[in-house]
């Protein structure tokens, strides 16, 4: 084992998943366009950063959302967060609508979602002590007073595994992993629903990423919270999610059950995403024991401004054939229960023979 | 398990917390560089004679610095001798002021209406301070609030309020600054039951600050947009605190360092400007005094009493370097990146 990455032994465990089915969080068509800057003169373009995006999320599930780098995923998150506010679609969180929620509601409703960010070192105020940083929410939503606040904070620093004596101390103290600690206790301070997190382990340190994973996990439990998992890391989102949705270009293009994504990927791209983890031997599930199929991928993403007609994976994709080129594959479900944007679904063999 | 999970999921990485890192004791690292402190000791020094000037005039130069004493003798060497002295040479017309007596009783001579250089320059000193150092606060909290106003609204605020600064930043300072003293200074102020003297020293003070304030204001939005980017305000906006909270804690601490950067090389700068105008007439106006008017005062005297226009001069000179120094030393120990635009 000790050659190995402390990633790789975490993902021996297996995930049960305890979801109860009630639906809390759905998102219908979402989209989200950013204007791109344009000369004098010239038309007007807008970069579709996520397409038609449509998911729900039961009680107690882990979403987990993986992607290439400027697939929309952190644009997406930032929407459910209601940090960006969508061009079209909706978002509801039990049923009230984030996006045409006034002001008041949306007060609430954050309450309701918080935020593991991305860059520990970028999101703590270096000039405010980190008791003060998790009392914030208790303050600002009038949960607890100043000294109740403070007590709680002691009390999730303990949760998160801080040390309370250091409550008074300020970030530039802490190591990335003690700082991403914190700022998972503020967004717990605001007794969420639903956590998103956006890459939360993807500026630390190996050695550090399962400590944090697991830390997660185990918050999930205790609290009984709903994640949405934002990584580009798909190992790490297999080991973190329930389901798992596959983002390209702006769109879910495969999602289905961790363990089905897993087995049997469906999407060519996913299939290509499994294929680049460095361990290539599948540990565990219906496939124990095979090798996955390395794919590297050719060419290029077409630009999210101007997106063509076509199969955004169609210039990258090994089993392209002509339709591809023509028409945009709808996203749609198989008979399995998985939810699809391909033309030939399987047909690019997931593991070597 | 509960226990199971306190074993994996509370494993602190590192276990030890850094020892490192304290808050920094920001004026004992000024205070460390000898420049700073040579710097401190002049600002204190300049600061204590303004303070003091009253007690000088009565009691070492026993005169009224702001009254003309053409017709005063004093006693010099047990003789007594005119302050206006005639002169000795040619047509043995004209009068010229006493020069420097290096003690008691005009000490570095007297100006052209026989009056106690001396005196003036520590009162003038007095003027000069608190016209920098009142119009460089103006201008640091008009600076932040609308630097903080356009970089956290942004939108069309910024947009209206970018295109004043550009606007005020358009302007040669100088002739923005002559050009402001000259229409107000020839017409009377009355805003309702307030009315302002053209002699007030509020007017000086006024265009002052107003003229800086685009140096200041435009890098400090600059750096409140920035800073809205950052994530810990992304997660005061996620947690839903308010704006203004947001502001208050996210924003001002972390632009702060940079205002007390600014503010020392501010009040030198208005120190100069505000001498420059008073030298031109269009700044500080009788029967006050400031450095600025004493240089003009001396004007006529160059050729034979150089040492009424050089005192003020000095004066100046030493206090903005003295200023400058303080505040590269707080800039080099705050905010190492930091640039301020130098004012021409």
């Amino acid at each position: 084992m000790s050659g190995e990455s402390a990633m790789t032994s975490v993902n021996a465990s297996v995930r049960t998943p305890r979801v109860s089915g009630e639906e809390l969080l759905r998102v219908q068509h979402l989209v989200k366009r950013f204007p791109v800057n344009h000369r004098i003169g010239s038309r007007r373009r807008e970069l579709v950063a996520v397409d038609d995006v449509s998911f729900s999320v039961s009680r107690g599930e882990t979403l987990g959302i993986v992607g290439e780098s400027g697939c929309g995923k952190s644009t997406l998150a930032r929407c459910v967060m209601g940090l960006e506010r969508p061009s079209g679609g909706a978002i509801a969180i039990e049923g009230r609508d984030l996006t045409t929620a006034s002001k008041k509601t949306m007060r609430s409703l954050r309450r309701d979602v918080q935020m593991v960010f991305q860059d520990p070192y970028d999101s703590l105020n270096p000039r405010r002590r980190v008791g003060d940083i998790v009392a914030e929410p208790m303050l600002v939503h009038g949960l607890a007073d100043a000294a109740g606040a403070r007590k709680e904070a002691a009390r999730l620093f303990d949760v998160v595994g801080l040390n309370p004596r250091y409550l008074d101390r300020y970030p530039n103290e802490f190591s990335g992993g003690q700082r991403q600690r914190v700022g998972i206790a503020r967004a717990l301070a605001a007794k969420p629903k639903i956590l998103v997190a956006d890459e939360p382990v993807s500026a630390l340190d190996v050695s550090v990423q399962a400590q944090v994973l697991n830390l997660l996990s185990a918050l999930q439990r205790e609290f009984d919270l709903t994640y949405i998992f934002v990584s580009h890391n798909i190992d790490v989102v297999r080991y973190m999610s329930d389901r798992i949705a596959v983002m390209y270009l702006g769109r879910i293009v495969e999602m289905a059950s961790a363990a089905d994504i897993y087995a049997a990927p469906q999407h060519p791209y996913t299939v290509s995403l499994l294929g680049a983890i460095p361990n290539n031997l599948v540990g565990n599930g219906a496939a124990a024991g095979k090798r996955r199929r390395r794919i590297v991928l050719r060419g290029d993403i077409p630009s999210p401004v101007d997106r063509p007609s076509a199969c955004p994976f169609e210039p990258r994709c090994p089993v392209a054939q002509e339709i591809c080129r023509v028409r945009d594959p709808e996203f749609r479900t198989l008979d399995d229960g998985r939810y699809i944007a391909c033309h030939f679904p399987g047909s690019l063999d997931p593991f070597e023979a | 398990m509960p226990t199971a999970r306190k074993a994996d999921a509370r494993l602190i990485d590192g276990t030890q917390i850094a020892p490192v890192l304290r808050r920094r004791n920001i004026v004992g690292e000024v205070l460390a560089a000898p420049q700073a402190v040579v710097a401190l000791i002049i600002l204190v020094l300049v600061t204590l004679s303004a303070v003091l000037a009253p007690l000088y005039a009565r009691f070492v130069a026993h005169t009224d610095p702001f009254s003309s004493q053409v017709s005063a003798t004093i006693t010099l060497g047990g003789k007594a001798v005119p302050v206006m002295q005639q002169s000795t040479t040619g047509l043995k017309l004209g009068v010229t002021p006493i020069g420097p007596t290096w003690s008691g009783q005009y000490f570095i001579g007297a100006d052209n209406q026989g009056r106690d250089v001396m005196s003036r320059l520590l009162y003038g000193g007095r003027d000069s301070l608190l016209i920098g150092i009142t119009s460089a606060i103006a201008c640091c909290v008009i600076a932040l609030v609308l630097g903080v106003l356009a970089g956290y609204v942004g939108g069309i605020v910024d947009g209206v309020l970018s295109r004043i600064f550009d606007v005020l930043w358009a302007f040669p300072v100088y002739l923005l600054a002559i050009c402001l003293s000259i229409v107000l200074l020839t017409s009377r102020i009355a805003f309702g039951p307030i009315v302002i003297d053209s002699s007030s020293l509020i007017l000086p003070i006024a265009i002052i600050s107003i003229i800086y304030v685009p140096y200041i204001a435009r890098p400090l939005r600059a750096q409140v947009r920035s800073l809205c980017q950052r994530g810990f305000v992304q997660a005061s906006i996620s947690v839903g605190s308010s704006n203004w909270r947001i502001i208050r804690r996210d924003i001002l601490p972390n632009v702060m360092p940079s205002v007390i950067v600014y503010f020392p090389i501010m009040v030198a700068l208005n120190i100069l400007i505000e001498s420059s105008l008073s030298f031109l007439g269009v700044g500080v106006q009788p029967p006050n005094a400031s450095w600025g008017t004493i240089i003009n005062d001396g004007l006529p005297l160059l050729y034979t009493r150089p040492l009424v226009s050089l005192a003020p001069g000095i004066m100046i000179a030493v206090t903005c370097v003295a200023l400058n120094l303080i505040g590269d030393t707080i800039r080099d120990v705050l905010d190492p990146q930091a640039k301020i635009r130098e004012a021409v």
